[in-house]
Order: structure tokens, then C-alpha cells, then sequence
């Protein structure tokens, strides 16, 4: 048997349980399929030891090297081992990993998700220059949209409100729907392809 | 001993499996090859790996923040075989690759899919260990780890196809201040908007799971698709069925889908 086929069997096995606990009503598959989601908890956590072995090698050649900018991933490193190793040693309740995760990483978090909004200007300004009919569509609807939910639209005219929930009931659910149905039709062709071992991209094989 | 509340669903999902099969088992026999409709954003892939190749600088691939083991897996599966062509073109033209991962097991995944993709271009010692990169699985950090590749490693294009949340817009458009053309793909209804108006190409819903037929040309693909068009075929009568059904008055239709398809 070839690398790819024992993997392969694994695969359509534990989806044919998998599928069946969601439409069985059998004690046997809840069992087994309760087992499987507790052994994807042992991998991830596999999986996270060699992510972070990646993320040090990385990181600590670049450093070793000096490379441009190495002082950054020196940041990092100093950063993933102080919280690695407190969190190892003194347990996630402990109040000095409880300091730094409240004190620098929420803080830094919430920072880097701040950063959003002048992506948001940015963007926005570039999508909404009318450079043909899609985007002058855009323009509009964005302009309606955006009307209807501050005071100023409704006094400029009351329609605007109506005709901005119109666009978000009418044309906007028509196509999220139309989108929501060939995603799903996709995601069972795809599901259907790794299921039969017609579909190996996950296991390095190129093409389907 | 079937989940009654689920009878419809199970009945659809098992009709549109055995749809698709035969339409790939058709392919496989040999069938006249089907006509593929343009999809921009997959004919994109190979113009990114030549910006790329001309510019001299790096691709940067991320089949988003998802996992494996949710519902948003299929998403990042079919992100996964853009990788795989990515490696293979990258190997073959000599190009940089940066594919960075927040997922743990996606990335031990993707690492196999690079080296593999790499090893098919005949250039297996190009994947380096900085080629697929682990950045953090904490959300905003990963987006964190990517602003900065960006800033200081300036890729020439930017592929992102898998499951996206809510840092799409600053990742797609951080690489559009680094002059990188960027494509995007989601099948994630709310991140889509933000795609469409970030990136230079973006796939749409179900066009994600179409890249393997149009970038390999494999039968199975091919036949696959056929498969799906003819369940769309399905789904567009059954909502026809609804729209005149209940415009006419009759509700019978419409209750036997609600009770039924829960």
C-alpha cells in the first residue's frame, strides 16, 4: 500500500462515521464519533509542537544570522518563550501568565484589530471610484446603505431608509442565497471527491 | 433509526452524491470533455506566478484562518490545492513562495502539500523551512505576523483562498499598499464583500472548490463540476416549484420543505 492510501482509508472512514452519526440515530457512531472529535484534540495539540518547533527554527536562524530586521523576530522569541514557559510552569491561572495576557497580549490584540478601520478608509475609497458599471452600482448602493443608517437620510428623504432596506432584503439575500446554495452543492462535490480518494491534494498528491 | 427531521437532507445529500459521481465516473470512461466557463480569478493564478517571476519577488499564499475539523473545512481544503499548484509553478519558474498558516494542522499539512508541489517541479531542495510559515493561532496575531511579511518582504502577488474572518480587509489590502495583485477567495457570505472590494480577483462561493478542475484539467475535476451543474439544475427547478406554488396560493409545497427539511 502506497503513503497516501492508508491515510486515504483513515480519511473515508472517518467521515463514512462521521456522516452517519449526524443522520443515524445510533449509540455505536455517537460513541465513535465522540472518540474521533477527542483524537483531533490529541492531534491539534501534536500539531501545535510542530507549528512552534517551525516558528523558533524560524526565527532563531534569523536571528543567528542577523538578518534585516532580526531584532523583530528576537521581540517574538523573547515573546513565545516567556509566555510558553510560564504557561508550561505555572498553569494558565497563574497570575503572571494571567499579567501578561491581560496586560500585553489583549492590548496588542485590540490594537492590531483597530488597525481595521484605516484598512476600511483605504479600501473603501478605492472601491467606491466609479471606474465602470459594477462600481458605480457599488457607489450607489454603498451610498444608500450608509444614508439610511445615519439621521441625515431619513431627512433628506424618508424613501431612503425603505429603499436601503429593500436592498438588503431583495437583491442583497438573492445573492448571498444564491451563493449559500452553490457553496453547499461545492462543498458536498469536494466532500463526495475526498470520501472516494478521487480528491489527494491533502496528502501532497498534485492535481485531483 | 434515521433521524427523521433529517430525511430530506440526508435524501438530497445522497442524491447529489450519486449525480456527481456518475457524472465523474462518465468523465472517466472517457466522456467529451465539458466546456469550462472563464472564471478571471483561476486564470489569474498563473498571471500572479508570472508578476512574480518578472518581478523577482515572493508569492504569499494563506488558505485562511479555519480549521479542519469545523464546517468551514472544505473551505480550506480547496485553499489547500491552490498551494499545491502554487509550489509546483513556483519550483518550475523559480519563484519564492511564502505560505503562512495559522492553523496548526493545516500548517503540518501544508508543509507536506508544498514539499510535494516543490518535488513535482523537479526542484525538491527549493522548499526551504521558510516556505510555509507557522505565525500564531491566535487570530489577530496571525494577521499581525502577515501586515509585517508584507511590509518587509513586499510580495508581488497575493493568493488568499480558504476560510476568512474578520481580517480579511486589512490582510488583502496591506497587500495592495505593497503593490502585490491580490486574489481572494472565500465561500464565507460575510467576508466575501470585503474580498470583492480588496483584491484584484476574487472567487465567489462554490469557484473555490472549481480551482482544481480548471488549474489540473483532470477528469475527475472536470466530471465533478459537470455533477455540480447539474444539481444547481436541481436546487433552480426545485425553487421554481416554490416561487409559482406560493405566488398561486398553494402552501402545500413549501410546508413539506419546512417540515421536512430542517
Amino acid at each position: 500500500m502506497g503513503s497516501k492510501t492508508i491515510p486515504g482509508i483513515i480519511v473515508t472512514t472517518t467521515a463514512l462515521v462521521m456522516i452517519a452519526e449526524g443522520y443515524l440515530n445510533v449509540d455505536l457512531f455517537k460513541t465513535v464519533g465522540s472518540e474521533f472529535r477527542a483524537w483531533s484534540i490529541i492531534i491539534a495539540a501534536f500539531a501545535l509542537g510542530l507549528a512552534a518547533a517551525n516558528l523558533a527554527r524560524f526565527h532563531l536562524v534569523r536571528v543567528a544570522k542577523r538578518n534585516s530586521g532580526w531584532y523583530h523576530n528576537l521581540a517574538c522569541l523573547i515573546a513565545m518563550f516567556t509566555l510558553g514557559i510560564t504557561g508550561i510552569f505555572r498553569g494558565p491561572k497563574a497570575p503572571t501568565y494571567d499579567f501578561l495576557y491581560t496586560n500585553v497580549y489583549s492590548p496588542l490584540s485590540v490594537a492590531v484589530v483597530a488597525l481595521t478601520i484605516f484598512f476600511i478608509a483605504t479600501a473603501a475609497l478605492r472601491a467606491i471610484t466609479a471606474r465602470n458599471a459594477g462600481a458605480t452600482i457599488l457607489l450607489i448602493a454603498a451610498v444608500i446603505i450608509m444614508l439610511s443608517n445615519i439621521p441625515v437620510g431619513d431627512a433628506i428623504s424618508p424613501m431612503i431608509p425603505k429603499f436601503a432596506a429593500w436592498i438588503n432584503k431583495i437583491p442583497n439575500m438573492a445573492g448571498q442565497r444564491g451563493i449559500l446554495v452553490t457553496s453547499a452543492i461545492g462543498s458536498i462535490a469536494f466532500g463526495l471527491r475526498v470520501l472516494l480518494g478521487l480528491e489527494r491534494t491533502q496528502f501532497g498528491a498534485g492535481g485531483g | 433509526m434515521i433521524i427523521t427531521t433529517k430525511l430530506l437532507s440526508l435524501t438530497t445529500l445522497l442524491v447529489f452524491s450519486a449525480i456527481i459521481y456518475y457524472q465523474i465516473r462518465r468523465q472517466q470512461q472517457g466522456a467529451p470533455l465539458p466546456w469550462m466557463r472563464p472564471i478571471a480569478g483561476l486564470a489569474a493564478i498563473d498571471e500572479a506566478v508570472g508578476r512574480a517571476t518578472e518581478m523577482g519577488r515572493p508569492i504569499h499564499f494563506s488558505p485562511g484562518v479555519g480549521g479542519i475539523v469545523d464546517e468551514e473545512a472544505g473551505q480550506v481544503l480547496a485553499g489547500l490545492q491552490f498551494l499545491s499548484y502554487l509550489a509546483e509553478q513556483a519550483g518550475r519558474y523559480n519563484v519564492q513562495l511564502i505560505a503562512t498558516m495559522r492553523n496548526p494542522v493545516v500548517y503540518t499539512m501544508a508543509e507536506e502539500i508544498a514539499k510535494e508541489g516543490f518535488a513535482r517541479a523537479g526542484v525538491p531542495d527549493a522548499y526551504t523551512p521558510e516556505t510555509v510559515r507557522f505565525i500564531s493561532d491566535a487570530q489577530m496575531a496571525y494577521a499581525a505576523g502577515v501586515l509585517g511579511i508584507f511590509k518587509r518582504e513586499k510580495p508581488a502577488a497575493n493568493v488568499m483562498i480558504g476560510a476568512w474572518y474578520a481580517e480579511t480587509m486589512m490582510l488583502a489590502e496591506a497587500a495592495s499598499n505593497a503593490g502585490a495583485i491580490s486574489i481572494g477567495g472565500t465561500a464565507r457570505l460575510f467576508q466575501i464583500p470585503y474580498l470583492v472590494i480588496t483584491c484584484d480577483y476574487v472567487l465567489i462561493g462554490e469557484e473555490i472548490y472549481a480551482g482544481g478542475a480548471y488549474l489540473a484539467k483532470e477528469r475527475v475535476q472536470l466530471g465533478s463540476l459537470m455533477g455540480q451543474d447539474w444539481c444547481k439544475v436541481i436546487c433552480a427547478v426545485i425553487l421554481a416549484v416554490g416561487l409559482i406554488t406560493v405566488t398561486f396560493g398553494y402552501t402545500g409545497f413549501r410546508s413539506f420543505i419546512e417540515t421536512w427539511g430542517k
